[in-house]
């Protein structure tokens, strides 16, 4: 019998786990320093819970001994809205928390199905200086991970929302509009633009891509008068990017988001050798209403698998691997003397393993030591 | 270097020559020089991979393909992630449901509770049939998909048709649409954005040639 792993999910073995470790505590460490503190949501949680953000249907899902459904998580903000709502309902907001863990989503295909994300949600500040330090802490982030030649497109969920308002579809063609957005079909939403004969400022959108200029040519060329003032959200949330000095970003009005809790600013990042978004977030301020008191936030999500897939790329891998310091051989006699070396040489720092055998049969070290 | 995906077979000469009219590669003969499976233009400064038309999405959507050009009817069954950025207006033809001439079924919704279906989509029929919800049984083959209601192997079929006539000789007929299929343009979603230009430039070439 083969014991094989189920599809879609990964081991780390010793190499690559430490890299992740490295990678992480990296994160970590970033995110602290712009005061973010971690919180740790349960693995799995009532299947109602989750749905309070988006409406998946790709749970892992399961029963409890009494008939309630839970599910593995599927996205960190949601968990985080809730424990943000309830338990710590009282802390003084800004409420700046980060968190770090795998993620579970029945995909098919060749797609991972437990995925590693790190992250950050600015919950209860609903100015554009919080969009402006989400994108600020993202693009930091980037560039402390050694990630080169990253993108990053900002987009503006109003933009989209107010063409569809001014238009003249129904309720199950605008739905079927959003899915068009995500997956770019221009080719069908053309074809259902011209048959309703509404909203053809849709059209427009994959051209209007590019540095903050877009901005002017999409003021002159839309009518609508909400995707205006999300242009104008957009130009201020740019203003207060600005001191932080930090690159150049893209807009690109036509991205659309499957994650539908979002609803003002959003971006995606990425980079040159890897063909999935590397960071994504934007603002959602209707999610925690979901759990009580509606609050304004903005967050997240770094995906880990694809900053080592890119990293790895770039020829980035951090080679500093995961072999111990210290190898300390003993003999029948020497047992004692081996341990009590050890450790010793554990307190001073470094990683140590004692082996009952000679330099050719002992597992790998940077260096042996005969006792 | 732009990499693009080509499907081998059926919609290959006419993906060729739409290329060809729109500047975008010198002439129809770069690609049919040989059997080669990646072929450069250096001049131009692209590559074409020629694949079979359902791996194409699968190329462009891990990357290794920018662009590709496949079928609607490939690209909704394959479910890959991947841009449609345009309707090529080439390789037009139809997703059918068709019965034997001898069966006294005239809409797909007669078809009943659980009908048995023959098809090269099982993933496009599976929903099509839910959606009209019509229970069915998919019974997956890879050609001649017209002999399985004439030996009795399914009581309907799921599969594209230009014109009918094939369906027609084989004494079938049809009696539904699924949906009607063109060549689509397909990007990989980085690719999109880190070659926005690029594409942006081969996607006006295009245009100004398509007929829709």
């Amino acid at each position: 019998m083969l014991f094989e792993i189920p599809k879609g999910t990964k081991d780390f073995l010793p190499l690559e786990a430490k890299w992740k470790k490295d990678i992480e505590d990296n994160l970590y460490n970033i995110l602290s320093s712009w005061g973010y503190r971690q919180v740790i949501p349960p693995t799995y949680e009532y299947l109602n819970t989750l749905m309070q953000g988006e409406q998946h249907e790709n749970y892992f899902s399961f029963f409890s001994e009494d008939g309630h459904t839970f599910a593995l998580r599927n996205d960190f903000t949601t968990p985080i809205a809730r424990l943000a709502t309830i338990a710590l309902s009282d802390e003084p907001r800004p409420l700046r928390l980060s968190y770090m863990g795998n993620l579970f989503r029945l995909r098919r295909k060749e797609r991972r199905r437990e995925f590693w994300q790190a992250g950050a949600e600015l919950i209860g500040d609903g100015s554009k200086a919080a969009d402006a330090e989400i994108l600020a802490l993202a693009m930091d982030a980037l560039d402390k991970l050694g990630i080169r030649g990253w993108n990053l497109d900002i987009s503006h969920r109003g933009v989209v929302e107010g063409i569809l308002e001014d238009s003249n579809f129904g309720s199950a063609a605008k739905k079927q509009i959003e899915a068009l957005l995500v997956k770019k079909d221009y080719a069908d939403l053309k074809g259902l633009v011209e048959k309703e004969d509404t909203g053809h400022d849709l059209l427009l959108l994959p051209k209007l891509r590019g540095g903050p200029e877009i901005l002017t040519v999409a003021k002159e060329k839309l009518t609508s008068t909400k995707a205006k003032g999300a242009l104008d959200e957009i130009a201020g949330i740019l203003d207060a990017l600005k001191p932080y000095s930090l690159g150049a970003v893209n807009i690109d009005l036509a991205n659309a988001k499957d994650f539908s809790y979002y609803t003002g600013m959003f971006f995606d990042a990425y980079a040159p050798g890897v063909a999935s978004v590397i960071c994504t977030g934007g603002r959602y301020d209707k999610l925690l209403g979901n759990f009580g008191t509606p609050e304004p936030a903005v967050g997240l999500a770094i995906g880990i698998d694809e900053v080592m897939a890119v990293l790895s790329e770039q020829n980035h891998r951090d080679t500093a691997n995961s072999i111990p310091d210290l190898g300390i051989l003993y003999s029948s006699e020497s047992y004692e003397k081996a341990v009590s070396l050890a450790v010793e040489k554990r307190r001073e720092g470094l990683s140590v393993f004692i082996a009952p055998c000679g330099e050719e049969a002992a597992p790998p070290a940077k260096k042996y030591l005969k006792v | 270097m732009l990499t693009i995906a080509l499907p081998k077979g059926r919609l290959m000469d006419k993906v060729l020559e739409l290329l060809a009219e729109a500047q975008i590669i010198d002439s129809k003969e770069l690609c049919e020089q040989s059997r080669k499976l990646i072929i450069e233009d250096p001049k131009a400064n692209f590559r074409y991979i020629l694949a079979k038309p359902i791996d194409v999405p699968t190329y462009v959507e891990h990357g290794v393909a920018d662009l590709g050009v496949v079928g609607k009817d490939i690209l909704i069954e394959s479910e890959r992630l991947v841009y449609e950025l345009m309707d090529l207006g080439i390789g037009k033809c139809r997703m059918i449901v068709a019965v034997s001439d001898q069966s006294n079924l005239n809409e797909v919704k007669e078809l009943g509770f659980s009908a048995k279906v023959a098809t090269k989509y099982p993933n496009i029929t599976t929903s099509f049939f839910r959606s009209h919800g019509i229970q069915s049984e998919i019974i997956e083959l890879n050609g001649s998909i017209e002999l399985a209601p004439l030996v009795g192997l399914a009581d309907a079929i799921v599969d594209i048709t230009e014109t009918g006539t094939t369906i027609r000789e084989n004494g079938l007929r049809i009696i539904g649409e699924v949906f009607p299929i063109s060549a689509r343009l397909i990007a990989n979603h980085v690719s999109y954005k880190l070659h926005y230009k690029k594409l942006q430039d081969i996607q006006e070439k295009l245009e100004g040639v398509v007929q829709c």
